[in-house]
């Protein structure tokens, strides 16, 4: 290999300042060496319903980190107007795909192009992907959707190429007010795992046995399944029609 | 308790699996009944379907060929359509679809060799040039008719056909099934999906095949087999009985001990569509033509007796389309119900059905022309005589 002069100038101060930052670098290399090597990490996610403020900072990061067609999304804040005896108040609940222990969307895919791994997130391979729309089917929790550019089934993997890099998923970095937290369910010491154990928790649909790892602190059991309420009383081709005029 | 929710912001998740999918359910349940028919002649030597017996299996396998097609149409990636074959997944009744549905016509096809090679062999004599090697090629290089050619053919007939009984009851029992498994719809969630897929296929099919009895089978004098169709009409007015009672238990359970996400379905279907369910598709659609079939006075006013047999198929068509559309209008996790409505041109459109349908006429003409289907009659290589305007019938009889 040949090494020009000014690189290898580069290389020298990269490795100083390398063996400088050692000692500081070094516990965190070793947590990550031993996630790896010995302890098997099982990513889920707390939402706080008592901390999140409908804001949709979430749904925006991560179509933009994800890059997910105007139209569809993987998680998104759905809205409710809860009206008990006259008294009005407003209920949020973020969705994302809830990264299943026992998921209904893998067992149905014809190709095994959805798969979980290890870490328990739950991935497309697009390339395997022939966009049939079992899993779409399959899934009760909505999250899934065949993505009009990629024509392949698509949702929400924690944004793995982050996590596998040692950041938060997009959501959990713009949550405004703290009410996503991810992290570890197999570390005891992980604040996901310290969350279960401080406070009652609630997972969407358990009736379908699904054993979700996205849990919820403070979810009202008439928002734990399918919404029985008014409908929204917009379309999502009214808005895009909306969008498209405002922005022409 | 005054409760109420309003859902202010969700999304309105699209119909993903379009109305080319109860297409592909349809055409599969023609098969498979058409196939069953065929195997009343073949495998239990019932003589009195034996003029409809040839017309059967070449229902079965053209309808099969067209069916899958729709399939491919609606996937996001048709072009990866052939990984299915070595991308499998056991758990995945997507996944032995794709073998059932490259067996099964496969066995069909082979089934309708030696049925059909008595009739090759007779066309290869009365033939020349390349008419006279393509049907000696098609009789397996044998232009013998004796009784023991005759005696051999019918035991493959036989053993091929058995074979293609369970056959036909998987291809289409496991479309019922592909549905049956998905938790997340309760339309469709329920062991029972699969049953009645498969008698309302047979509804569909026997209705199919007295329409086609109609159009191209007639007796030595030219005569309508009104016999014939008589007993085929039977036959639908029992099985709709059956397709009934098992409607009778799935929804009665459903509407006064169920409990959950099954209320939804009732609600979906006996409140917000009662007209399709209830009027047309229960009553329109079975109960009026079991009652033109089972009754003998009613049967007899014959164009009485079509026009129900052409309903009966449209019926069926509607129930796939709501179960496969009104599976998906019941919203997973939003409120209220979804609406659909097919765009007419472009992909996943009404057209797309009703080229399948043309794409299947095509086949139907190119296989009742080459195949001697009725060499039983006196004038077996008269063609059909009048299979276009017959087929635009059935096709107008489908869609509706």
């Amino acid at each position: 290999m040949k090494v020009s002069r000014r690189e290898l100038v580069t290389l020298a101060g990269v490795s100083a300042i390398a063996a400088a930052t050692k000692a500081v670098i070094a516990p965190t290399a070793a947590t990550a060496q031993t996630t790896s090597a010995a302890h098997q990490p099982r990513w889920g996610m707390v939402v706080d319903l008592r901390k999140c403020i409908g804001c949709q900072a979430c749904s925006v990061a991560c179509s933009t980190e994800n890059a997910v067609p105007m139209g569809n999304f993987r998680t998104i804040v759905p809205s409710y107007e809860i009206d008990v005896h006259g008294t009005a108040r407003r209920a949020t609940l973020p969705r994302l795909c809830n990264h299943c222990e026992n998921p209904p969307c893998v067992e149905v895919c014809p190709t095994q192009a959805t798969y979980k791994r290890e870490d328990g997130i739950v991935v497309v391979d697009n390339e395997v992907c022939i966009g049939c729309g079992y899993c779409v089917q399959g899934c009760p929790y909505d999250a899934r959707f065949i993505n009009p550019e990629t024509h392949t089934a698509d949702k929400c993997n924690f944004c793995v190429h982050r996590t596998e890099a040692g950041l938060l998923p997009a959501c959990v970095e713009t949550c405004v007010g703290g009410a996503r937290i991810f992290g570890d369910l197999n570390d005891p010491q992980s604040t996901v795992s310290q969350l279960i154990a401080e406070h009652a928790t609630q997972v969407l649909k358990p009736e379908m046995g699904t054993e979700p790892n996205v849990f919820y602190i403070g979810l009202s059991d008439y928002l734990q399944a399918r919404v029985r309420g008014e409908p929204t009383p917009w379309s999502k081709e009214e808005l895009l029609q909306d969008m498209v005029e405002a922005t022409s | 308790m005054n409760f109420h929710i309003i859902e202010i912001i969700n999304i309105v998740h699209e119909i993903d699996w379009s109305l080319v999918i109860p297409q592909y359910f349809f055409f599969t349940g023609i098969s498979a009944a058409a196939f069953l028919i065929s195997a009343l002649t073949y495998v239990f030597g019932m003589e009195e379907y034996r003029p409809i017996a040839k017309l059967s299996l070449i229902v079965a396998l053209t309808v099969l060929i067209a069916a899958p097609l729709n399939l491919i149409a609606d996937l996001a990636q048709p072009g990866r359509f052939y990984s299915l074959f070595y991308h499998r997944h056991i758990t995945s009744p997507m996944s032995w679809g794709v073998y059932l549905l490259t067996s099964y016509p496969l066995l069909i096809a082979l089934e309708g060799i030696f049925a059909f090679r008595a009739g090759f062999a007779k066309r290869a004599q009365q033939t020349t040039g390349w008419q006279q090697k393509l049907y000696r090629w098609l009789a397996l290089g044998n232009t013998d008719i004796t009784p023991q050619t005759n005696a051999r053919d019918h035991r493959w007939s036989l053993i091929l056909g058995s074979l293609g009984i369970p056959a036909a009851i998987a291809v289409h029992g496991y479309t019922g099934y592909i549905l049956g498994v998905v938790r997340a719809r309760p339309l469709w969630h329920t062991p029972l999906t699969p049953i009645i897929f498969l008698v309302s296929a047979m509804v569909s099919g026997i209705a199919f095949m007295i329409i086609i009895a109609w159009l191209l089978v007639r007796d030595k004098n030219g005569n309508l087999r009104w016999d014939m169709m008589d007993k085929l009409g039977v036959m639908l007015g029992w099985t709709i009985i059956t397709d009934l009672t098992i409607r009778l238990f799935w929804y009665s359970i459903g509407f006064f001990y169920s409990y959950g996400s099954y209320r939804d379905v009732v609600t979906f279907l006996f409140r917000d569509h009662f007209v399709e369910t209830v009027i047309i598709e229960l009553g329109v659609g079975l109960v009026l033509p079991a009652t033109v079939a089972l009754i003998p006075a009613l049967r007899r006013i014959r164009p009485l007796f079509i026009l129900s047999s052409f309903i009966t198929v449209a019926g069926v068509w509607l129930f796939r389309w709501n179960t496969v559309i009104g599976g998906q209008e019941i919203p997973k996790t939003g409120a209220g119900f979804y609406h659909y409505t097919p765009q007419f041109w472009g992909g996943k459109s009404i057209m797309e059905v009703v080229s399948n349908w043309a794409f299947w006429l095509f086949l139907f003409i190119i296989f009742t022309w080459f195949l001697p289907w009725n060499d039983d009659a006196p004038v077996p290589d008269e063609p059909v005589s009048e299979p276009e305007s017959a087929q635009k019938a059935v096709l107008s009889g489908g869609v509706q």
